[in-house]
């Protein structure tokens, strides 16, 4: 397990290297620089003072290969526009907040989620299955905007109780977490339903029922486990995507998070900070994914067998 | 499952429809308010305990004078720092400086400093304004708006590393003289640029990262830099060593840092923000209906304009240019657009610009006016236009582009208004482009664009929006007229008011007449502000901050 | 009780052998069957029929042009002359949801199609062999996500110059089917360990045949719902797209982006949004209710 766990590790790095080339190549080649973004007509030597001090002026291939020798280093860069800041102080700064609200989120909606796929898929095609698959159906469809634009309005003015923008204590979580959770619990709803309903139409499930078993035990012991498996790819997924954080909700709350900060940044050309935060951002993702394959192969007997075969 | 689904979905109708209950059954009635619209409001008895929360429009970049980036971070500057001289009530007046001399030939200026403090106790001298020039001329900080200050001698030369920073016009004679030497006369230098000072220890103890956290930053305004939480707030105190501190009625000021504009709305509905601009023409109409709540309208100094590319093989023919500018609707388009706040413009400089005590538009027509009356016709100007640039005679032949500089549904609307305009009044085809902003002023600068939606701003004089096409390459327009340039460039030397006046007014009924741009509107701000808010003034271009504002009536 | 003289033995008909219980059925027949007999999920089908025909026929036959401007008629809330109210430049937005829908059921369909038939294959293939093959493959994959989507759109749009709607396919897709590929090779790594995977490997069926014919059916469920998840996706991703100069130019519209731009006004007219978003609903839930059926009519375990 050690040897397998150091080889993805190797291969993070190789995949991290690919990506950040990708993205450093990419980012370089659209129009734009940081500070055409921010300042309307600039006099050509503005521009040329600005893009010789920053080395925007060399070579793609010198500035590429400056900007690994720098990152070899262990130094992220700065931001070009915010200048001064230093990118790994922005993601100390911000990242917690992404990952609060986000993390929040994720662990309500998945839970409530589950629960009610769950309960959908035993209940077929009764009234309450049909409830859930409605919510489900409108957590998936409506969209992130209108959701917060509509609670923020109903919350913050007609029903003045949570603050309508900003940062800093409980209740200034509560409504952007509420958007947020809305879609894990549609997807997660409607995936365990589908996976249930799979489940409980093998045989195993049939010969405990024919053995007489309770019902709770039997959804409990042998349906619970075997239905979550496909999930667990999905959490994975989703929590590497908690940093990235969600830039509607966070510019609708003014939110100082990590997801607006790195569309602005793409926006304004801030090509460290870009850089910067693909990298962090990969690396979660990365690590993630090889977290969700160490358990399913923990979790998964069979996979786990067939590997000590 | 349907009935469910119906009942669901009109759930959320009707939340939305509660939103909408909110809004009162207003007449469309643009007059009311209106009444409130003069330039100050009326003063009251202020109350005991003096705050303030209000919106800055972004984050900003860095609180340094010689390497901010943002528009928003200069009138942060005005709150916490000290210029030489700052505009009010549209004319300059002494601010760090008591007075100032100026020589005969107008090319030195000798400011006599008032007595003032940094926020840690020590006094502002003349040294620290050298400073701040100094460091704003140096290459290294890639100063993104030193344009405004090259007719100081050398600073230019600095900027470009032919001289050394040292060697620029500015010196401290003593502690309270400060003198700026000039390399070339240039008499709206105060009503351009702005001097603010810097303290040269404080540069040196946080070298980069100085102006990027409070801590790092030192104020001797009216106000000091209390605390700033990035992308959140930015809280100000009273400056109690201020010079003028009497006068100073507000104690604390929070800046609240909301992109969002429902979001904006929404704190400025609910109380959170004591004053707003508000564009939305729906939520016009709901706060003017509110009694709580009063307006005014504070026009903007920008003009919205279409540049041409004249460069372009198509628009490089003037008439051709000339109709797409006169098929505007330019009536329709401030009303769609912008809620009838902002009005035609028929030339480039807005109402607001004066020349000294003379106000430029009182005195000059709109040069577009006349060309107007002159041609009726936009259509057979084009097909004029388009036989002289051997492009045939048939408007419908002709393909040309639109770009636009935002990717939001509203900017697609309003370049789907333009669009059909020209298709209708001139029967050509016109094809819209969208961008973002960053792609849309790169291809802008560079030329790559055929038509381009864009705006100025203007300062106190005309001076800097004419200057905008005297560049070497002839502007955003790529249009290169040396008599242009001569006129602009005479006109920042001409002391006499009058004969300044004159030549701003031909070189704009140049640039009108030939059409290098289509002007489009004016904008205005109508501002709306809780009834306990006074001290709110009207003039665009002061430079005051938030030095008269205080609340009566909490 | 039964005694031992109550029955008499009749012997064998030997010919009686050689009928069959029923006739011989494909897999495909047999889901067919099984998909009528599924009245919800015919409904739905029939329903998606019926927007598709309306998507076709309402803007031909409509008094009002999707692009026509009427700017007196600005921001009219649904009446008898405009069943669905007006937008903000005076259009009849009843002929401009129908015209959307033309470019939103095509785009969300077919994209999340496209999506799912290459992330299927390429899971498959990724699950099936194993070792080094699969360990490349999903290092690709893990690339190709990590690269900021936005910036690859916003490339894609300055080098591909043409909107039409292959280049905003190819926009869509070139990501999309990443995470389907995850799932589906986590599924499949499941199945094939399963006996008769092993039994047709050893029979030398082509690998490709086992993934078609073995692995995915068994899938079919999670990819079903797969898919009919994403095509509000595809539809909103439109929009998005839309914003870097990349989907429908205007005037031509979408669900998606008509939905965006009745953003702003949400509190004051929400008809703007709500009947694009609508549709977009009901397209979806058309596509759950036959996925349903579809799933229950595919999946090879519950036949019966």
């Amino acid at each position: 397990m050690s040897k397998f766990i150091l080889k993805r590790l190797g291969y993070m790095l190789l995949v991290l290297f690919a990506v950040v080339s990708i993205t450093f190549f990419l980012v370089h080649s659209i129009p734009g620089d940081p500070i055409t973004s921010m300042v309307q007509d600039l006099p050509e030597e503005t521009r040329d003072a600005y893009l010789a001090r920053y080395g925007f002026d060399q070579p793609i291939g010198v500035q590429y290969v400056r900007f690994l020798k720098q990152l070899l280093a262990g130094d992220l860069g700065s931001s070009l526009r915010y200048p001064g800041r230093k990118v790994v102080d922005i993601v100390k700064n911000y990242a917690p907040v992404s990952g609060a609200v986000g993390g929040i989120a994720l662990m309500i909606g998945f839970t409530i989620g589950i629960i009610l796929g769950i309960v959908a898929a035993l209940n077929r095609n009764k009234w309450s299955d049909k409830v859930i698959m409605v919510i489900a159906l409108l957590g998936t469809t409506i969209p992130t905007f209108v959701m917060a634009a509509v609670l923020q309005y109903v919350f913050t003015v007609t029903f003045p109780i949570f603050p309508t923008t900003g940062w800093g204590t409980a209740s200034h979580m509560v409504l952007p977490v509420a958007c947020m959770c809305l879609g894990p619990i549609a997807s997660y709803a409607r995936y365990m339903r589908s996976s249930v309903l799979d489940v409980t139409n093998q045989d195993y499930i049939l010969t405990a029922e024919a053995k007489g078993v309770n019902q709770f035990k039997i959804v409990m012991r042998h349906v619970l486990r075997n239905s979550f498996l496909p999930c667990i790819t999905m959490i994975c997924s989703s929590v590497a995507g908690i940093f990235s954080g969600s830039f509607i909700v966070e510019s609708i709350f003014a939110l100082p998070g990590l997801g607006k900060y790195f569309i602005s940044a793409i926006n304004d050309r801030d090509y460290s900070v870009v850089l910067g935060l693909n990298i962090i951002f990969t690396g979660v993702y990365i690590l993630s994914m090889l977290i969700c394959d160490i358990l399913l192969a923990l979790i998964d007997p069979r996979i786990r067998l067939s590997n000590d075969n | 499952m349907k009935r469910t689904l119906a009942l669901l979905l009109s759930l959320i109708m009707i939340c939305g429809m509660f939103a909408a209950c909110g809004q009162s059954d207003t007449t469309d009635d643009p007059n009311k308010g209106q009444e409130e619209n003069n330039t100050q409001t009326e003063p009251g008895t202020p109350d005991e305990v003096q705050t303030l929360t209000i919106l800055h429009t972004a984050e900003p970049s860095i609180l340094d004078v010689a390497r901010f980036l943002g528009i928003a971070d200069r009138t942060l500057f005005f709150n916490v720092l000290e210029p030489l001289t700052r505009i009010e009530d549209g004319v300059v007046v002494g601010a760090g400086a008591k007075s100032w001399d100026v020589s005969e030939d107008g090319l030195t200026y000798t400011f006599h400093l008032r007595e003032n403090y940094w926020s840690d106790g020590q006094p502002v001298t003349a040294e620290d304004y050298v400073t701040a020039l100094k460091r704003q001329a140096d290459p290294n900080n890639a100063f993104a708006f030193a344009s405004d200050y090259y007719s100081i001698k050398n600073f230019e030369a600095a900027f470009n590393g032919e001289a050394s920073v040292d060697d620029i016009g500015a010196t401290a004679s003593d502690d309270k003289t400060l003198v700026l030497e000039l390399g070339s006369l240039n008499v709206t230098l105060l009503s351009t640029a702005d001097f603010f000072p810097l303290r040269a220890d404080i540069a040196e103890k946080y070298g980069d990262t100085l102006g990027t956290e409070a801590d790092k930053f030192l104020s001797c305004g009216p106000f000091t830099l209390a605390s700033w939480t990035h992308n959140s707030d930015i809280k100000l105190e009273k400056n109690e060593k201020y010079w003028d501190a009497d006068n100073i009625k507000l104690q604390n000021v929070t800046l609240n840092i909301i992109p969002d504009s429902n979001a904006q709305l929404a704190s400025f509905e609910n109380g959170t923000l004591d004053y707003l601009n508000v564009s939305d023409s729906d939520y016009v109409n709901k706060f003017q209906g509110r009694d709580d709540m009063s307006e005014i309208l504070i026009p903007a100094g920008r003009t919205i304009m279409i540049v041409f590319n004249c460069e372009d093989s198509t628009f490089s023919n003037a008439k051709i240019r000339q109709a797409f500018s006169l098929a505007l609707d330019r009536d329709s388009l401030a009303e769609v657009i912008t809620n009838g706040t902002a009005t035609p413009a028929y030339g480039l400089i807005p109402s607001e610009c004066s020349v000294g005590d003379l106000n430029y538009r009182e005195n000059v027509e709109e040069p577009l006016l006349a060309i107007k009356e002159a041609n009726p016709d936009p259509k057979a100007l084009l097909i004029e236009g388009m036989e002289e640039a051997g492009l045939g005679s048939d408007p419908s032949t002709l393909t040309v582009t639109l770009s636009w500089g935002a990717t939001t549904a509203a900017a697609r609307t309003y370049a789907e208004l333009y669009q059909s305009m020209w298709q209708d009044a001139l029967g050509c085809k016109v094809e819209l482009e969208f961008n973002d902003s960053s792609t849309h002023m790169s291809n802008v600068g560079q030329g790559k664009y055929q038509m381009a939606s864009t705006s100025w701003g203007a300062n106190v004089e005309p001076q800097f929006q004419l200057s905008r096409w005297a560049t070497k390459v002839g502007g955003q327009s790529r249009w290169i007229n040396n008599e242009y340039k001569q006129l602009v460039s005479k006109a920042a030397q001409t002391l006499d008011e009058k004969e300044r006046l004159d030549l701003y007014a031909q070189a704009e009924k140049l640039l009108i007449e030939d059409a290098a741009i289509a002007p489009v509107y004016f904008t205005a701000n109508r501002r709306f502000y809780y009834n306990y808010v006074q001290g709110l003034n009207a003039n665009t271009f002061d430079t005051t901050g938030l030095t008269r504002i205080y609340t009566s009536g909490r | 009780m039964f005694e031992d003289n109550d029955f008499t033995i009749v012997g064998v008909d030997d010919s009686a052998t050689e009928s069959f219980a029923r006739k011989p059925v494909t897999y495909w027949g047999d889901a067919m069957r099984r998909f009528r007999q599924n009245k919800v999920a015919v409904f739905a089908f029939f329903l998606l029929c019926a927007m598709i025909l309306m998507t076709v026929i309402v803007p031909m036959v409509s008094p009002y042009d999707y692009s026509k401007q009427d700017l007196p008629s600005r921001k009219q809330w649904p009446s008898a002359a405009h069943w669905f109210g007006t937008d903000d430049l005076g259009r009849d937005l009843f002929t401009r949801v129908w015209q959307g829908g033309r470019v939103s059921i095509a785009i969300g369909v077919i994209g999340s199609f496209v999506v799912a038939v290459i992330g299927c294959i390429y899971g498959g293939i990724a699950a099936y062999f194993g070792g080094w093959v699969d360990m490349l493959m999903m290092r690709i994959v893990e690339v190709l996500s990590s690269v900021p989507n936005l910036l690859v759109v916003i490339m894609l749009s300055i080098v591909l110059d043409s909107s039409s709607i292959p280049t905003l396919l190819f926009a869509m897709t070139i990501t999309g089917w990443c995470p389907i590929a995850r799932l589906v090779r986590s599924q499949m790594l499941q199945i094939s360990r399963s006996e008769y995977v092993m039994a047709a490997r050893v029979m030398g069926v082509s690998p490709l045949n086992i993934v078609v014919r073995h692995m995915i059916p068994n899938t079919i469920s999670i990819i079903i719902v797969n898919i009919t998840f994403r095509i509000p996706g595809f539809i909103f991703s439109e929009a998005f797209l839309s914003y870097v100069g990349l989907g429908v130019q205007p005037p031509n519209t979408s669900w998606g982006a008509l939905a965006s731009a009745g953003q702003n006004s949400i509190l004051f007219y929400p008809y703007m949004m709500l009947f694009p978003s609508l549709f977009i609903a009901l397209t979806m839930l058309c596509f759950t209710l036959m996925g349903d059926g579809l799933r229950d009519a595919l999946d090879p375990k519950l036949r019966r």
